[in-house]
């Protein structure tokens, strides 16, 4: 070899080192308040609530199913209607995987340490390796990365391959090292996809930042995130939701429709809580496990009560007996069929709860919480 | 792991950083880079990983054999085991679904209507089987009519058949190209690694800025819904699919050969400007070269080549087709669409004089444009059968393209609420421009200027460039030629 041309004194040496270096700055800069490796628009709404002045000593933090089956202001009014006047807030957010939701509690209660409840969502949706918030995982920070690479591993690359497993359990696979490979090359993907996130993070902020005329970079101008359309709600009735008749509105409706044609009444009622997975199966939910023992050890150590909330779904899955219980409460707190949450009504989508719904769920919360508390 | 990920990237500058810091230890480099390939294979399954060391072992064994052999009966055999081993693979993987398809359906039409819809087992395609398979048979048949020794270790053979940068998706790399590199010191070279990071950044560029934006904004709509958009619609749809894979495939190669040019290997060009082609034989001598000039020489000339006769240069021509048609895709468009190709070229070579490329490059300007344009739309008509796909893969397959056909014959006209998205449009006069000017005028004279930035502007563009791909990553799209 030239002495010239040496591979680390060359040219293109320089130009791999520069890359790497730019990489790394423009990941510090587009992830800069803690590195936490999650491009989407949650981090910038999360930011801002989090550091909302508003004394609240009640957090709700979950994903979509919480952030629209929890409404703070109801919550509120029940407690103090109980002779519990607490202010609650709701930072739940889309897509909001368990990781997320450790790193945005941590968050607020760094910032407001008077808080005394915790309400994190721990239901069927988050804990779904099926589910998109959890079978394409982000990884919050470098090290949370690594250190699932290192320790391996939860399994599932995608929902596909999870039906597939569900399915098909392993019995005896004589080309177990292939899938172990298999394994190990999955995790080292995602870690690098990690590191490489940080110039698609400036760009695409920069984008928006175009496309949206100066506003913020991070927030969708169409629904559910509008600017307008959220003040607007927020003037008229204290909180914002999807509105019925808007696309993502009626799209929902005609899902839980056409469930409730699906699966009768009866049958959602009927079914049992056999077929649900849960943390019995170390491997599958080594991620979400760790997050919720994560929560669990901030929550003891700041002095936080930590209660785990598990929403509901249109007749989707069978109840869980937490859940069962729940619903028969709310039945007696107001009177109503034990089934109230398994009506269309209740329902925006499939998925999530409606206004009406809502209301519901956040009286019932509230009562429980005083009670609770009174104990 | 696919080329357009930010994984790529990573490990790939892992794997370039080691492969030079072993530049003198032949063994070990070609070690790291056998294990690299074996990684990279593993993004998409590391079950099939299997399939690759039982063909290379079958080759290896195969080629050493008829090497070692004098009695041409037992060379022969060694050969024929050899294809019967990659073709019986290949043809298992990749058409046994197909096979049973039409078998059970023959049988249902027979009367026998339990057999509708039977398919014993779903036999899952491994990723990049046409490709190493045809890189095996070429070792093996080459080795037979001595224009090749064999390979000096088990290892550079597998190094050959697995190398990473062409291993899923090509170019098909011949021993004979490849297998002699191996054998010369490893020389760094900075030009060639600057080169090889520009074709890497174009490719790259081409295939998520061009190719993906055409295909979700103009393709997909137009043979989703072709009524939607008339006859006008239907033309710029296959105008689009033609352009859409062309610069998939092609930005494929040109990761491909800019990542071997960086690891100090050289990988034959696969396209070369196909649709500035003025017959189409002369498409074929641009458009996925290394699979073309592989069946030529492995195919139609073994079985005749242009014979003694028109009728035996027709069963010949006509063949080659199928079986190209066939290698795309275990359905019946994509034997048609070969088929299509075989009479156009047949047609063309019978009834018009072969031109030399210094006759061709001699025709006025406007019979140029005219031939290129008159088989630039020939090939862009097949691609109406080629891009329906099958409906096996989810396509509307022969039928879906035989309405986009009439539609076209009959001038259908459009839904006045249908409008096709402009960014599909920008990006299908951006690749035309591109690819119909001279190459000096934007190509070339963008490498020279980026050749001459200093290292940190080049890497400051890489990263601007890295972002602003993953910021247009909307569909995330595999490249097209993984499913062949």
């Amino acid at each position: 070899m030239d002495a010239a041309t040496t591979p680390f004194r060359s040219k293109s040496a320089r130009l791999a080192a520069w890359f790497v270096l730019f990489c790394a700055l423009t990941l510090v800069a587009a992830q800069r308040l803690q590195l936490g490796l999650c491009s989407d628009a949650r981090h910038a709404v999360l930011r801002e609530l989090v550091s909302s002045p508003e004394p609240a000593t009640v957090v709700f933090v979950g994903s979509s199913q919480t952030a629209r089956g929890v409404i703070p202001e109801v919550f509120d009014a029940r407690a103090a209607e109980l002779g519990v006047p607490v202010r609650s807030v709701n930072l739940s957010f889309f897509g909001t995987s368990r990781q997320l939701a450790y790193l945005t509690l941590e968050r607020w209660l760094d910032a407001h340490p008077d808080t005394t409840c915790a309400y994190v969502e721990c239901g069927v949706l988050s804990d779904h390796q099926d589910f998109p918030h959890e079978a394409l995982s982000r990884f919050e920070t470098p090290s949370d990365a690594l250190s699932l690479v290192v320790s391996l591993p939860y399994d599932v690359r995608n929902a596909r391959e999870f039906k597939r497993r569900k399915d098909h359990p392993p019995t005896f696979d004589p080309l177990g090292a292939f899938t172990r490979i298999e394994r190990v090359q999955l995790h080292a993907e995602l870690s690098l996809e990690a590191l490489g996130r940080g110039p698609e993070d400036c760009v695409r902020a920069l984008f928006n930042l175009a496309q949206r005329r100066g506003a913020s970079p991070y927030w969708m101008p169409n629904e559910p995130t509008l600017a307008s359309v959220i003040d607007a709600q927020v003037a008229e009735r204290g909180y914002y939701r999807i509105t019925p008749d808007s696309p993502l509105g009626l799209g929902g409706k005609a899902g839980v429709t056409k469930q409730a044609a699906a699966v009768s009444y009866e049958t959602a009622l009927a079914a049992t809580f056999k077929d649900l997975d849960d943390f019995s199966e170390p491997t599958r939910f080594r991620a979400t496990k760790l997050y919720a023992e994560r929560i669990a050890a901030l929550c003891k150590a700041r002095g936080v009560r930590l209660v785990f909330l598990d929403q509901p779904n249109f007749r989707g899955r069978p109840l869980r007996p937490s859940q069962v219980a729940f619903y028969s409460q709310l039945a007696e707190l107001f009177q109503q069929d034990k089934s109230v949450l398994y009506r269309e009504e209740s329902f925006q989508d499939s998925g999530h709860l409606s206004v009406m719904g809502a209301e519901f769920a956040s009286k019932a919360l509230a009562t429980q919480f005083v009670g609770a508390g009174k104990q | 792991m696919a080329f357009n990920s930010t994984q790529f990237v990573c490990f790939f500058l892992v794997v370039l950083a080691v492969h030079w810091a072993l530049a003198r230890e032949r063994k070990a480099r070609f070690l790291w880079l056998t294990v690299a390939s074996c990684v990279f294979y593993a993004g998409w399954s590391a079950k099939f990983l299997l399939l690759i060391f039982i063909s290379s072992a079958l080759d290896w064994v195969c080629g050493g054999q008829i090497h070692r052999s004098v009695s041409p009966r037992r060379r022969k055999a060694w050969l024929a085991l050899s294809l019967a081993g990659n073709l019986g693979l290949l043809g298992f993987f990749k058409y046994f679904n197909f096979f049973a398809e039409n078998v059970s359906a023959a049988l249902a039409r027979a009367g026998l209507e339990s057999f509708a819809g039977f398919v014993p087992w779903h036999i899952v395609l491994p990723a990049g089987i046409s490709f190493y398979t045809f890189q095996t048979l070429s070792y093996t048949i080459d080795i037979y009519r001595r224009e090749l020794a064999p390979a000096k270790s088990p290892l550079d053979f597998l190094l050959y058949v697995s190398f990473f940068p062409q291993l899923v998706a090509g170019p098909i790399v011949r021993a004979v190209d490849f297998l002699p590199q191996l054998d010369a010191p490893a020389r760094f070279d900075d030009r060639a690694i600057e080169r090889g990071v520009y074709r890497i950044a174009c490719g790259l560029a081409k295939k998520v800025l061009l190719a993906d934006l055409i295909g979700l904004y103009l393709v997909d709509p137009v043979f989703k819904a072709p009524a939607s958009f008339g006859a006008g619609g239907v033309v710029l749809g296959t105008w689009g699919a033609l352009f859409q894979f062309y610069l998939d495939f092609s930005a494929y190669s040109d990761v491909a050969i800019g990542a071997a040019l960086c690891l100090g290997f050289r990988l034959e060009e696969n396209f070369d400007r196909p649709f500035l082609a003025q017959s189409i034989s002369e498409f074929w001598r641009r458009w996925h070269i290394s699979l073309s000039t592989w069946f030529r020489d492995y195919v139609f000339v073994p079985l005749g080549g242009r014979g003694a006769s028109r009728l035996a240069f027709l069963r010949n021509m006509m063949g080659t087709m199928f079986l190209t048609g066939l290698w795309h895709g275990a359905g019946w468009n994509y034997v048609l669409w070969g088929l299509m190709h075989g009479v156009f070229t047949y047609v063309g070579a019978v009834f018009r004089k072969p031109a030399s490329p210094a006759e061709r490059a001699a025709r006025p300007w406007w019979e140029r444009t005219l031939r290129r344009a008159f088989v630039f739309n020939l090939v862009a008509f097949s691609m109406l059968f080629f891009r329906n796909g099958t409906v096996a893969e989810g396509n509307r397959g022969i039928a879906g393209s035989l309405e986009m056909l009439k539609l076209l014959v009959s001038f259908g006209p459009a839904d006045p609420k249908a409008s096709i998205a402009t960014a599909g449009l920008v990006a299908l006069a951006v690749a035309a421009l591109i690819h119909f000017t001279p190459a000096r005028w934007i190509h070339e004279r963008l490498r020279e200027r980026w050749n001459a930035l200093p290292s940190m502007a080049q890497a400051f563009s890489l990263v601007v460039l890295a972002g602003t791909l993953a910021a247009f990553s909307y569909a995330k799209a595999p490249f097209k030629y993984f499913q062949f």
